[in-house]
């Protein structure tokens, strides 16, 4: 089994590795059977990805797939990032994945999924209270 | 491994010895004739691989007549473990270490689908098999003992002189995985009593596909693979002329400069060992004194080791790792497991074994790389502690 050498480049300097501080969305995910774990902030504002930080702990690919997912997703619009699929992620890192390696894709698009969400309900809850305020305001 | 990457994943393979290669070089060229032969080419061919039946005997204090050369250290445990099983076929129970290598370990569970009852002896935590639990695990119907000399993975040596005495004392044939602490340990069967032990060339700067099985005179075994009935009956098959003669060099030069090798490997480990413990969150696996001259084997707290590994060797140096994130999922260590670690500590380790090539300043260098990578991998990690 070897990584591709766009697999490797990622290793070798991750992008866009850490946290951010109060950001606008975090998600974690992880695979029971396999001990991994990813973990995405973001910070959104007008529906745009401002800043993308990630974390992981993993093998080799799960590192690579969260680096590449996070230069996919930088500096765009919300709706355009959550349609990064399998197949996108997977070119950028320059085909399939050695055998058994597939998972590291599902792991670091599950965390920035649940990122998204979270910042959707924090987005919701924020209009529904200035919803129910006006509503109570009225 | 011409390349400028230092290697230091010497338990995985040595590199070739130059005068080893010497003494291939010349049955590779002229192309060996088979020793079974009569004629000249054949009488040539025998002659080498008698010379080194020869070595190898002197190595491990034995006759030559009690070496059986085999494709390597697998096909040696297999051999030992079969052949002892299937020549003492009334007897049906094994006791084997919870950390034998996998050739042993998963040829006594194949025997175990077959109807054997098997006794893993468990070790402490740093690996060592408690004399009175594995004496316990004796039965009277007791085909076979198996411990490994001293463990590929974390390098704790077993205390094999009294394990075989025990076996000894009760007519249990007692055999030993010796692959790893060949030209480290002494091996002398003449002190102590195995019946028969393993070897692997290529652990011993030989070339690979090479092993030889030591069965002590008297004691039975099987064989595997008939045929031409080539090693006394034992082992059919046109003998690997080149690769035995290889062999023969390679042990008859671990056993001239053992003392030497052990001494400089011993050196280099200690300070590896020393200064990589200071790193925090890297803790040494294996026993701290009883341990392999080469073998360095650490756990790093928070992150996975095949980033470890594959980053220390884009930066020059060839390690290796505890565990496999392979095919179908993630494989934890046995042997770790053995020790009392938990999966994802199984998953965190690595290993680093030194050759008698490796110089200080190598170990230098890796110990910034490592430090480096460490810091780099931890950045990255969710779980990490400072």
């Amino acid at each position: 089994m070897a990584y591709r050498t766009q697999v490797m480049e990622h290793l070798v300097s991750p992008r866009n590795v850490g946290e951010i501080v109060d950001p606008s969305g975090s998600g974690e995910s992880g695979d029971a059977a396999c001990g991994d774990i990813a973990h995405f902030d973001v910070d959104i504002s007008e529906n745009t990805v401002e800043k993308v930080r990630y974390q992981v702990y993993g093998c080799a690919a799960c590192i690579a797939a969260g680096s590449a997912l996070t230069e996919l997703v930088d500096g765009e619009h919300l709706l355009q990032a959550a349609r990064v699929s399998r197949n996108d992620l997977q070119d950028s890192l320059g085909g399939p994945l050695p055998e058994g390696k597939d998972h590291a894709l599902t792991l670091v698009l599950d965390a920035l999924h649940k990122a998204f969400e979270d910042h959707w309900n924090h987005e919701s809850s924020v209009l529904l209270a200035g919803y129910e305020s006006e509503v109570h305001d009225g | 491994m011409s390349n400028t990457t230092v290697y230091l994943d010497n338990a995985a393979t040595t590199p070739l010895d130059e005068r080893v290669l010497e003494t291939m070089l010349p049955l590779l060229r002229a192309g060996s004739g088979n020793p079974s032969s009569l004629h000249v080419f054949g009488v040539a061919a025998s002659e080498a691989v008698k010379e080194a039946r020869v070595s190898v005997a002197k190595f491990l204090g034995a006759s030559p007549a009690e070496i059986y050369f085999t494709s390597g250290g697998t096909e040696s445990d297999a051999l030992a473990v079969f052949g002892l099983a299937r020549a003492n076929k009334e007897k049906r129970h094994i006791v084997i270490s919870s950390v034998e290598h996998a050739a042993v370990y998963e040829a006594a569970s194949r025997l175990e689908s077959e109807g054997y009852e098997i006794s893993r002896v468990p070790v402490d935590e740093h690996g060592l098999v408690d004399l009175r639990e594995f004496e316990a695990a004796l039965r009277p119907d007791t085909a076979l003992a198996a411990v490994v000399w001293a463990n590929n993975e974390v390098g704790t040596v077993q205390p094999i002189a009294e394990l075989s005495s025990i076996c000894a004392g009760q007519g249990i044939p007692f055999h030993s995985d010796a692959v790893q602490a060949a030209g480290r340990s002494s091996l002398k069967v003449d002190e102590v009593p195995v019946s028969t032990l393993a070897l692997s060339s290529h652990k011993l700067y030989g070339p690979q596909g090479v092993g030889a099985l030591y069965v002590r005179d008297g004691v039975r075994v099987s064989p595997l693979q008939v045929g031409g009935g080539q090693e006394s009956g034992l082992r059919s098959g046109t003998q690997n002329v080149a690769g035995i003669a290889g062999f023969g060099a390679a042990a008859r030069l671990a056993g001239e400069e053992c003392e030497e090798r052990a001494r400089h490997e011993m050196e280099l480990r200690d300070l590896l060992i020393e200064e990589a413990t200071d790193i925090p969150g890297v803790s040494l696996n294996g026993h701290p004194e009883k341990r392999l001259s080469n073998n360095a084997h650490f756990s790093v707290e928070g992150i996975e080791a095949e980033g470890i590994v594959l980053l220390c060797d884009a930066m020059g140096y060839a390690i290796g790792s505890g565990s496999a994130c392979s095919s179908g999922g993630h494989k934890a260590s046995r042997v770790l497991l053995a020790l009392g670690q938990s999966e994802r500590e199984a998953f965190s380790a690595v290993r680093v074994t030194i050759g008698k090539g490796n110089t200080r300043a190598e170990i230098a260098g890796f110990l910034e790389v490592f430090a480096r990578v460490v810091e780099q991998l931890r950045k990255l990690s969710p779980l990490q502690s400072t």
